[in-house]
């Protein structure tokens, strides 16, 4: 009973240290996840903070070329020798206030193409005069000269006094072909020349391309070119400081927009004092663009994880499963079934073992019940000699002797035949040998019929079929009595007049001999006698089960070993009498005198 | 006359054998006592002795070693050996040494009886000892019933004899020549048979020989095919007669077997020159019985004149019973009833059998009915001038001594009352009856007894309790076991069987 629970046990406590297992793994594997999950993000931060700081520098750097190129596009201008120089002086000169020549507009153009050669990005140069009614721009197109137009959007800006040079934000004008997005840059011209300005514009999209070749998944990020608060250039193209965020001064970090949108900002001067170049981006979507891998990584988990867990499953089955086999043959071992093996085809490591184990500690366990149940029928066999020793047959028979022979002078011959016939049953019972010829067994069950038989002498035949050869073999003590007891107990009909029972002794092989009691008796149905051979076989479970016919099968298996025994079946020779047939060994009694011998 | 030395240490069983054991009527007159192997070679040199009694285990010297000695210097000397032990190797070694048999201590009477009967009687025939002897006996024994089953099967395993077949039937063998020897014959049927069947045979005390015959299923045809092969081999067809007796479906119940198959052999009509008889005789066992009976009490009758009526009637009985058949049945039937008669009375004188065969061979069948019935009560008074010729060939005291049994065998006699009334030694008359008749006188008492008791098992509705009595028998069970021993059947179904 406690080997029955102890499995079980230990099984529970596996399965808890296999969940901790578990969770450990789990627990192990997260980290890792986290970990991947949390440098694949900062890598990607990196990459990506990088890429956009190489645009921005890219865009700084576009800008401060077109500001600084401004001056040596303006130069020719002040090249007072040129015979353009008389051209320039006559147009700005308020006093000269009237329209170009036609010879001069040429020479103007010329001079101001030669300013577009030496910037490819400005698309149109102006040259402006307040004082004068019309004044001229040049597009970048082999047009020629044509008077700048009324609603020209940078006319205020022209109209200013301010001699320096300026930048004003995007604008869009078109001219005869196309519109063209532009910032413009003015300056003034030399005091020698009169008042006046140029004003360049430059393309909006030589920073857009730079942008567009760099440009990202990220949906919100944004460059912004500002000067004087008035927007130079926006990527997105709103040009609208409602939509665009614009920065009032250098900063780098996290902000909240108007629209209450976590903003990351990057805003630096860059080329004139008031100039900002400034990216952002919604922190949100940086922050979900990094975070690209982590699902991937966290799916990867998951898989792991789960993987794991039907592992465990899967064994935990596969275990309990197979620790149930083992469990049950336990059980089944537990009800003294002793001949039980356990099946040993287990995939669990270990498990063939216990059960080899199991199953030799049965087979031990078997054979110890059947040394000790051997042993102590020696033992029995030890105190029948012993006592036998102690009492001297001879000394018996002899003194059993003079009694007879002094009743017979007494005259009592009735006492006399008593003691005769007591003396033959000592003779069969008081003998120390377990295996006696069969001739002996023989006359002891003639004898024993005789006793038992007596009441019944006129209804039963009792008949014998013995081959010779079967007689000069020995068998164990006392098989016919307990098939005999059996037939007056069971199988004999009262009421039938014609009762027989026949014991048979035949040769079955070579080694094998067939004893059987045949009758024509009571019966047994078939059911019946399935039941009784199964009782049978089955092994002795208590002590006090064994009765005459189990007895004797034992007695026969003990002896000569498992494959001999005793078998009912029905007899074919009667409507519904049966066979009790035995199976025994071939062994004369010299044979197992000298077996004997060699086993001492 | 005959001595009997009895040799053990305890001297209770030396009394009860000297006492209990009726050695005058076996004609012993000498009854000696030993204590020990070296008093009993002591005696044994100083007086000649005819059976020695022996324990196995005394002082000085054991039964075996004085065995064996008296085989070396006392070779005529008949041995029964005495053992307290049930020893396989003690057994064989007497055999060995010719014993008549071993018996087991505490004795049974019977058995110790039967024994010391069969070696008396083997004296008496001067059979010779060998180691066959033991054998001999044991199956004489057995196929006349005179041994128990427990004995029987203990000496049966010692001898090799299989006692646990299913069937088992009994072959009988007399010679019509007493001149020829049958010993090899027997033994080449006897291999013969060997293949098929579990054979044994012996000499009976009749001189006949018998082959007991066991297997899981007899066929008395093959049986006897190869009987008469063997014996036309040899041209011994008419110098023998075989019978078959029934076949009994166990060892116990041979004799049943034996006395079907010497009855065959003695109303057999001996005129015939088949040498096989297997038919049993047209009138009854039970018929034959009482008209053996019936010629007995007329033959012992001395009045000539109630004599010759009693023939007339039987005569006039026999006819009238087997009216349409010819005189050959009535006659095989005297003849029958007439031969059991002188085996019974003249055991010895088997040319008493012969005369008598004779004469009856002689005898031409006549139809007529008077003439029939004259030709019969001839034969009749033919067969008693035979038979008191051998009567009287007997000394006069055992004529005496006959006539006292047929006319007292009622009472409880016993051969010491006749000798205490003739004044004449018991031991003396004991061993004349047994040489003259070839029976002890206890034997021919109880056949008388029994026979006797046939005619009121037959002829009145008396209690077989009463018979037993009025037949002079101590006890009614003693009286069934004797009729069993003699008629194979107890005198209950004897009495069925008749109707």
């Amino acid at each position: 009973m406690k080997k029955q629970k102890k499995p079980h046990r230990s099984s529970c406590s596996q399965n808890s240290f296999f969940i901790l297992l578990i969770a450990l793994y789990s627990v192990l594997l997260l980290t890792i996840t986290s970990l991947a999950c949390f440098y694949s993000y900062k890598q990607k931060q990196e990459e990506l903070m990088s890429q956009i700081n190489t645009t921005y520098a890219m865009l700084a750097q576009k800008y401060r070329d077109i500001t600084d190129n401004f001056w040596s596009l303006y130069m020719p201008v002040f090249q007072s020798q040129s015979d353009t120089y008389s051209v320039w002086e006559r147009y700005f000169n308020s006093a000269s206030n009237e329209p170009l020549k036609p010879q001069e507009k040429p020479k103007l153009a010329d001079t101001l193409r030669q300013m577009m050669l030496l910037d490819s990005n400005v698309q149109w140069i102006v040259i402006y005069d307040k004082d004068r009614e019309d004044n001229y721009i040049l597009y970048n197109d082999n047009s020629s000269l044509t008077l700048l137009p009324e609603d020209f959007p940078y006319l205020d800006e022209l109209n200013s006094d301010s001699r320096k040079m300026e930048l004003y934000g995007m604008e869009t004008l078109s001219n005869s072909s196309n519109t063209l997005a532009t910032f413009a840059i003015c300056g003034g011209i030399p005091s020698g020349l009169g008042e006046g300005k140029i004003l360049a514009g430059y393309r909006i999209s030589s920073l857009q391309t730079i942008c567009d070749n760099n440009s990202y998944d990220l949906e919100s990020l944004n460059y912004v070119l500002t000067n004087n608060n008035e927007i130079v250039f926006d990527y997105n193209g709103h040009y609208d400081r409602n939509i665009t965020y614009c920065s009032e001064s250098a900063y780098t970090g996290i902000l909240e927009s108007s629209t209450g949108e976590k903003l990351f900002v990057h805003s630096e001067v860059c080329g004139r004092s008031t100039s900002l170049l400034t990216y952002y981006a919604s922190w949100q979507e940086i922050f979900l663009y990094c975070h690209g891998n982590t699902p991937f990584l966290i799916l990867v988990f998951l898989i792991f994880f789960i993987f794991s867990i039907i592992i465990y499953l899967v064994m935990m089955h596969r275990i309990k499963k197979e620790v149930a086999v083992i469990n049950k043959g336990l059980q089944i071992i537990g009800e003294n079934d002793l001949d039980y093996r356990i099946p040993i085809t287990f995939h669990q490591n270990g498990l063939p073992e216990i059960a080899h184990s199991i199953n030799r500690m049965a087979f031990r366990l078997k054979e110890n019940i059947n040394k000790s149940y051997y042993y102590e029928l020696k033992q029995r066999e030890a105190e029948l000699s012993e006592l036998q020793s102690k009492f001297n047959p001879h000394f018996l028979y002899n003194s059993l002797e003079m009694l007879r022979s002094r009743c017979q002078l007494n005259g009592d011959n009735k006492t006399a035949a008593l003691i005769v016939q007591l003396s033959a049953i000592f003779r069969g019972f008081i003998d120390s040998r377990n295996f006696i010829p069969m001739t002996e067994e023989l006359t002891f069950s003639k004898r024993y019929l005789a006793l038992f038989g007596a009441r019944y002498e006129d209804k039963v035949k009792i008949r014998y079929d013995f081959d010779k050869d079967i007689l000069q073999y020995g068998i164990i003590r006392n098989i016919f009595q307990p098939l005999i007891e059996n037939y007056f107990v069971h199988g004999f009909d009262t009421s039938n007049d014609e009762n027989y029972i026949l014991f048979k002794g035949k040769s079955l092989d070579e080694n094998t001999m067939i004893l059987t009691a045949e009758d024509n008796g009571n019966g047994l149905t078939d059911e019946e006698i399935r039941q009784l051979n199964e009782r049978l076989h089955e092994p002795i479970k208590i002590s006090t089960e064994s009765y005459g016919l189990k007895n004797l099968h034992q007695r026969l298996q003990l002896f000569y070993g498992e494959s001999f025994g005793l078998t009912i079946y029905k007899n074919p020779n009667s409507p519904k009498g049966l066979c009790i047939q035995m199976t025994a060994l071939k062994m004369t009694c010299n044979e197992y005198e000298s077996q004997k011998r060699g086993l001492l | 006359m005959y001595t009997v030395l009895l040799v053990d240490d305890e001297s209770n069983t030396l009394e009860t054998l000297s006492t209990h054991i009726h050695w005058q009527q076996f004609g012993v007159d000498t009854v000696l006592t030993a204590s020990d192997g070296r008093q009993a070679l002591d005696i044994m040199s100083k007086q000649k002795t005819d059976l020695l009694i022996t324990d196995i285990k005394m002082p000085h010297m054991d039964g075996l070693t004085l065995l064996t000695e008296v085989r070396l210097y006392h070779p005529e000397t008949h041995c029964i050996l005495l053992t307290a032990y049930g020893e396989f190797e003690y057994a064989r070694q007497a055999i060995q040494l010719g014993v008549e048999n071993y018996l087991l201590k505490p004795l049974q009477k019977e058995e110790l009886e039967e024994t010391i009967e069969i070696a008396l009687d083997n004296i008496y025939t001067n059979r010779e000892i060998s180691r066959q002897l033991f054998r001999n006996n044991i199956l004489l024994r057995w196929v006349s019933g005179n041994i128990s089953g427990e004995e029987l099967s203990e000496r049966a395993s010692l001898l090799n004899i299989n006692l646990y077949l299913p069937e088992y039937c009994v072959v009988c063998i007399s010679k019509k020549t007493p001149s020829v020897s049958l010993s090899s014959f027997c033994k080449t049927c006897t291999k013969k048979l060997q293949d098929f069947y579990e054979v044994h045979h012996f000499k009976d005390d009749h001189k006949r020989w018998v082959f007991i015959i066991g297997g899981s299923r007899i066929i008395p045809a093959q049986i006897i095919n190869c009987f008469s092969e063997e014996a036309n081999k040899i041209n011994l067809n008419h110098m023998i007669t075989i019978s078959v007796g029934n076949t009994m479906s166990a060892a116990d119940h041979l004799p049943e077997s034996y006395l079907s198959a010497v009855n065959l052999l003695d109303c057999s009509d001996l005129s015939t020159f088949e040498m096989i008889i297997t038919a049993a005789p047209p009138n009854s066992e039970t018929e034959a019985d009482r008209l053996t009976q019936e010629l007995n009490s007329l033959f012992h009758c001395y009045d000539e004149k109630e004599r010759q009526n009693g023939f007339h009637t039987l005569a006039h009985k026999l006819l009238s019973e087997n009216p349409n058949s010819s005189t050959q049945t009535s006659l095989t039937f005297i003849s029958h009833s007439l031969t059991k008669l002188f085996s019974q009375s003249f055991p010895k004188h088997v040319d008493a059998l012969e005369q008598l065969h004779a004469r009856i061979r002689m005898q031409k069948t006549n139809s007529r009915l008077e003439s029939a019935k004259s030709d019969i009560i001839e034969i009749l008074e033919y067969s008693h001038l035979l038979f008191q010729y051998y009567l009287k060939q007997m000394s006069p005291v055992i004529q005496s001594a006959i006539n006292y049994i047929h006319s007292r065998y009622a009472e409880n006699i016993s051969i010491q009352d006749f000798c205490n009334k003739n004044k004449m030694s018991s031991p003396y008359l004991g061993y004349l009856f047994k040489k003259e008749t070839g029976m002890f006188f206890n034997n021919y008492l109880m056949q008388h007894r029994i026979c006797c008791s046939i005619l009121l098992l037959l002829d009145t509705d008396l209690k077989i309790s009463d018979i037993a009595k009025k037949t002079g028998f101590s006890s009614t069970s003693y009286y069934i076991t004797c009729f069993k021993k003699q008629t194979g059947l107890s005198p209950t179904n004897y009495r069925i069987n008749q109707t």
